[in-house]
């Protein structure tokens, strides 16, 4: 998957010296490995003139808009052909979802439905119809946007992403995976292969909520996620993440610690909805003030609580 | 003729980007990154050296083989303020917004073009802004024309009937102010054409997404210097238009690089150029005092519309005149003692102001409907009760309104009434009271308006010509020509059943002809597709028809009163048995017409060429200068449920109750209806054009420019009513703007009414979530209201 990371010498950051409406594709060579081995070997050979792409569902309108500018010739790598990639496996207490499986084969996935039913909810609302044809979440991920929609649920799941590079196989918690907006963990030679997910268990229940300034094919402008586990009337353990809220996707650790070993009442999910919007410092852009997603958060947590809870009873 | 929609929906369209012709060139704007910048130099040789790059134009070219584009609206006569600009499709000495075009790239093809467009060197230097519409004011603001005084571009000033005479009447007066956000119309193809110039008989042609080929023919010749006979515009498929595709500008570099290389040329618009670079609409903000009876009975108005019209209105786009149905249009259904209206205009460094579904229109109606709203609550009435009082009746049509407007026809009570009994008022008042406990906040809507269909204005170029020619060809199939292009809006299938009934055919014998510059008129705007052109071709087909009878007369020997015209056939009225098919009686009138078989009188006055051009004007506008001839009604009532926690709206019901006079085709207005409502949504919740402090345009694509998707769309349910209009042919109105009208301002009024419990004036809009919950926020902070 592609490292949008600032150092890359391929990419320049986005330097409009002229406004062209749609900017012309760099020269490409095209690649679809089959084989693990051929995509490590393609990465390895082309280093910082490659990039790995799967729908192409960000990476398209990155070059046509001109956030994204490539001085010389570009070597696409499409990993959406590859089997291994592209399987929902359960395996014991995991769920293990690759990279270039797409958003709708998640949506329709049974698996998913079952074993990770919040997940679902956020693709559900996640763009088109026709993106989810062809998106994956693991360029939701790798894209690591504050924004992604996938990324809240699997934090609150606490998800894990396989990453592949010549050394083998290396497991990160998607809490360690983003370093900043459009950054994270992977480095030049490294491929995000799988996503892994603990299966949901019975005394758990998990929610997702977003918004934007439209219902339908929008880009949030906070969304929440939120899992917990109840056990004799008390909250027994507590996730709660956020998007659009700061550089990175995040979770609020203080609300979480908060809401543990607490009853269910309403005061107490208000109070650590509150204290979630207080530990976030958003920023301001186009899609919404900082105000706003202080704001908007708040009722978002406790929202997500209350479905949560309404959800075990 | 197979009907449209099935060989669009079978992928047989043939759209601007589809055009393909024998060693076609691409053509690729280049556009300024700066707002407002002089340009210091242009360097194009890295670009030229490019293999594949043919040629690239820059203003100097343009200004070296072309003239300024030609104004297309000019009222510098009447004592107001009236600026005008010479300015050329490509500047050569500054920029005056955030993309506009600096040059221009001809390749091989279009990948080519775009590498080559950002290859093209210009050395700028940036000036001061006069970014929105309060900097560009101000005293010493920057000038976006240096030759001006200042940066009022238009300042209208109208009094209508006697305003000092309505305040004196009144018993209480109230302020209103109202906002509307920047916005443009989205329609699904931006703009596009090919131009073919012949070197060798000095002609040129396109073809493209042209709203209106007759007028675009002559100010594309105009700016060549090519004499309009020697250019013909044709319209290919149109993917809508709204009003945007009326103007031509980047469409006359497409013509010159055409006339400069000798090649065709293709030029495809990218949805951001079109968003940065394509025209702009409302923008405005009212203030305004109406006066008004106790009893509720309205007197009269004294306001000012401030419109940021971005760069000069009156060359690229036509909207500086827009104004002017902005001042008159709040005179709406009612009846008033006097108005006292001004318009400004104001020239800033965005992108220019054009037509857009509503065209000022919609804006007076907008306003005094959100007034009368007001004055509504101020006296403690229903919104039906003041309207009730208000309206002019149905037995004073034709009524000559104290703006000039001739209202034609139409019962605005029962329009008012039939969508209230359809939208339950009393169950959802009742609703929304029991829900208000409960921490919920339903929201009832109410607007009603006339909208000004058909236009004509002197003085510019939408002066009401109009053209049509209906003849029956040999093998007895009919063409049908006219200036209404295909935009989408049924202007084939409408005229199709129009010269289908009275010629007595079946439509599938009808083919309405794709439109040409050959053919005179200003084209489908302003809602006359269903005034002028139709008018002309129903005249036309009428005239045809006469013919048809007295030919068919002389021929079967039976007076003109016994010839029975009826699905495809004519015949004795007494001897249906002696039927001939129209394809027999052609075949005779072309080439076997007499001297035995017809009238010798009718032989010497070659009646028998089943062919007749005609026109039509407005039987009103000539004596009473009102610059529409039919006024369709509408009622528009939503019920709402705003979210006060997050400050979403969800539409829970919509009712739209429409008079268009004499319904063609309901499927045509049934889908204006739904489309236009949705647009209204669109501008009530959401969409919004936004610059930054450096002057440039914020949303540049759909994922931050939003308008509203299926899923947005509400249920809308629709009726009818059919007062016929006495002043056009067929009885029918123009009605394509008052859905769009109605809806944005029943959304405003109706989320108003669900956060009544906050007293909150819904005046700026789109009412985004964001909005509604600051001024939630506010009101629960008991902070004064900004908005």
């Amino acid at each position: 998957m592609p490292d949008n990371s600032a150092g890359n010498n391929a990419m320049k950051n986005s330097v409009m010296k002229n406004f062209i409406g749609s900017r012309a594709m760099p020269d490409l060579v095209y690649h679809s490995p089959k084989e693990m081995k051929d995509l490590l070997a393609l990465v390895d050979t082309h280093g910082s003139s490659a990039r790995v792409v799967a729908g192409c569902t960000d990476f398209i309108p990155s070059i046509r808009t001109g956030r994204w500018c490539f001085d010389q010739e570009l070597n696409l790598i499409d990993i959406s052909k590859m089997p291994a990639l592209n399987q929902i496996e359960k395996t014991d207490d995991v769920l293990k979802i690759g990279a270039g499986v797409s958003l709708t084969r998640i949506l329709a996935s049974p698996e998913v439905k079952v074993h990770c039913p919040v997940l679902a909810q956020a693709v559900e609302q996640m763009a088109s119809l026709q993106v989810r044809n062809t998106a994956t979440m693991g360029g939701n991920i790798c894209m690591a946007s504050p924004a992604a929609d996938t990324v809240p649920p699997l934090l609150v799941s606490d998800a894990w992403v396989i990453i592949r590079d010549a050394g083998g196989e290396h497991k990160v918690l998607l809490t360690d995976f983003f370093t900043g907006p459009g950054r994270s963990v992977l480095t030049q030679g490294q491929v995000l292969t799988h996503i892994c997910i603990p299966v949901k268990k019975n005394n758990e229940s998990a929610w997702f909520q977003k918004i934007g300034t439209r219902t339908a094919v929008i880009i949030s402008v906070v969304s929440a996620a939120v899992r917990v586990s109840v056990s004799n009337g008390i909250f027994e353990t507590a996730r709660i993440a956020l998007g659009s809220v700061a550089p990175t996707p995040v979770r609020v650790a203080a609300a979480e610690q908060f809401l543990e070993g607490k009853p269910l009442d309403d005061q107490v999910i208000t109070e650590c909805a509150r204290m979630a919007a207080h530990a976030i410092s958003p920023i301001s852009d186009l899609r919404s003030s900082k105000e706003y997603r202080k704001d908007v958060a708040q009722t978002l947590v406790k929202r997500s609580i209350f479905a949560c809870r309404e959800a075990l009873k | 003729m197979k009907k449209r929609e099935e060989r669009l929906i079978l992928g047989k369209g043939q759209y601007a980007d589809d055009l393909a012709f024998f060693n076609m060139a691409h053509l690729v704007f280049v556009g300024s990154p700066h707002a407002h910048a002089r340009i210091v130099s242009i360097d194009t040789k890295k670009a030229l050296a490019l293999p594949g790059v043919i040629t690239v134009i820059t203003g100097k070219e343009v200004a070296a083989h072309t003239r300024p584009l030609p104004v297309q609206a000019n009222f510098t006569s009447k004592g107001w303020t009236w600026r005008l600009a010479d300015v050329y499709a490509i500047p050569a000495d500054k920029v005056r917004w955030h993309g506009e075009p600096v040059a221009a790239v001809v390749a091989e093809d279009e990948e080519t073009a775009r590498k080559a467009a950002d290859l093209v060197d210009v050395a700028y230097e940036i000036l001061p802004l006069a970014g929105d519409l309060r900097t560009a004011l101000a005293p010493g603001a920057p000038k976006v024309y240096d030759d001006w005084e200042d940066n009022k571009q238009v300042h209208l000033v109208f009094d209508f009937g006697d305003s000092e005479k309505a305040f004196a009447m009144a018993d209480q007066v109230l302020q209103v102010t109202n906002r509307e956000g920047r916005v443009t119309g989205v329609p699904i193809e931006p703009r596009g054409c090919v131009g073919m110039y012949d070197t060798k008989n000095d002609t040129l042609e396109m073809w493209g997404s042209f709203q209106t080929p007759f007028l675009s023919r002559h100010n594309i010749a105009a700016t060549l210097g090519v004499p309009e006979a020697k250019v013909k515009i044709n319209a290919v498929d149109i993917g809508g238009a709204f009003g945007l595709k009326i103007h031509a500008w980047k469409e006359n570099v497409v013509a010159l690089a055409s006339k400069l290389t000798g090649r065709a040329v293709k030029w495809m618009e990218p949805h951001r150029d079109f968003m940065a670079t394509g025209p702009h609409q409302r923008d405005v903000f009212w203030d305004g005092t109406i006066a008004f009876k106790n009893d509720g009975t309205l007197l009269g108005l004294k306001a000012t519309v401030f419109h940021d019209l971005g760069v000069e209105s009156t060359n690229k786009g036509i909207a500086a005149l827009s104004i002017f149905p902005a001042c008159s249009s709040p005179t709406n259904m009612y009846k008033w003692v006097g108005m006292h209206v001004e318009g400004i205009g104001t020239v800033t460094n965005k992108s220019f102001y054009c037509a857009y579904r509503g065209y000022g229109k919609d804006k007076g109606i907008k306003f005094i409907e959100a007034a009368i709203n007001q004055v509504a609550k101020k006296l403690n009435m229903t919104p039906e009760a003041i309207r009730m009082k208000n309206f002019i009746q149905p037995d004073e049509f034709p009524y000559h309104q104290i703006n000039n407007y001739v209202l034609d026809s139409g019962d605005y009570p029962a329009v008012l009434n039939k969508a209230m009994e359809m939208a339950d008022l009393d169950f959802y008042r009742k609703r929304k009271k029991e829900l208000t406990g409960q921490d919920r906040y339903l929201g009832i809507g109410l607007v009603t308006a006339i909208e000004p269909a058909g236009v004509a204005v002197p003085n510019c170029q939408m002066g009401g010509i109009t053209e049509a020619r209906v003849l029956i060809t040999p093998d007895g199939s009919v063409e049908v020509h006219s200036d209404r292009t295909e935009i989408g809006q049924g202007a084939e299938i409408s005229h199709a059943t129009i010269v289908a009934d009275i010629l007595g055919m079946d439509m599938a014998h009808i083919h309405v002809k794709r439109v040409t510059s050959d053919f005179i008129g200003q084209g489908p705007l302003s809602s006359r597709g269903a005034v002028y052109p139709a008018s002309a071709v129903a005249k036309a087909a009428k005239l045809l028809r006469k013919k048809v009878v007295q030919c068919a007369g002389s021929l079967m020997k039976i007076p003109a009163d016994q010839v029975v015209l009826e699905k495809g056939y004519i015949y004795p009225a007494n001897a249906p048995e002696k039927k001939i098919s129209y394809a027999q009686f052609a075949d005779k009138m072309f080439f076997f017409p007499g001297p035995r078989g017809l009238d010798p009188e009718i032989l010497k006055a070659h009646d028998h060429l089943l062919d007749v051009t005609t026109t039509w004007y407005s039987p009103t506008t000539p004596e009473s200068g009102s610059s529409y001839t039919s006024f369709c009604v509408s009622a528009d009532i939503a019920v709402v449920e705003v979210d006060i926690d997050t400050g979403v709206t969800q539409i829970v019901k919509y009712v739209h109750v429409h008079d268009a006079g004499t319904i063609i085709n309901a499927q045509v207005v049934d889908g204006q209806i739904q489309g236009g409502i949705v647009q209204g949504i669109g501008e009530a919740l959401y969409e919004s054009l936004n610059y930054d402090e450096n002057g440039q345009l914020m949303n540049t694509s759909f994922s931050n420019y939003l308008i509203p998707t299926a899923v947005e769309a509400p249920d809308i349910e629709i009726a009818h009513l059919e007062t016929p209009s006495p002043f056009s042919e067929t009885g029918s109105k123009g009605m394509g703007e008052a859905p769009i009208i109605g809806a944005k301002a029943v959304i405003l009024d109706a989320i108003e009414d669900a956060l009544s419990d906050f007293s909150i004036r819904v005046n700026d809009a789109p009412a985004t979530p964001e909005k509604v919950r600051k001024w939630i926020r506010q009101a629960t902070e008991k902070k004064p209201v900004i908005s």
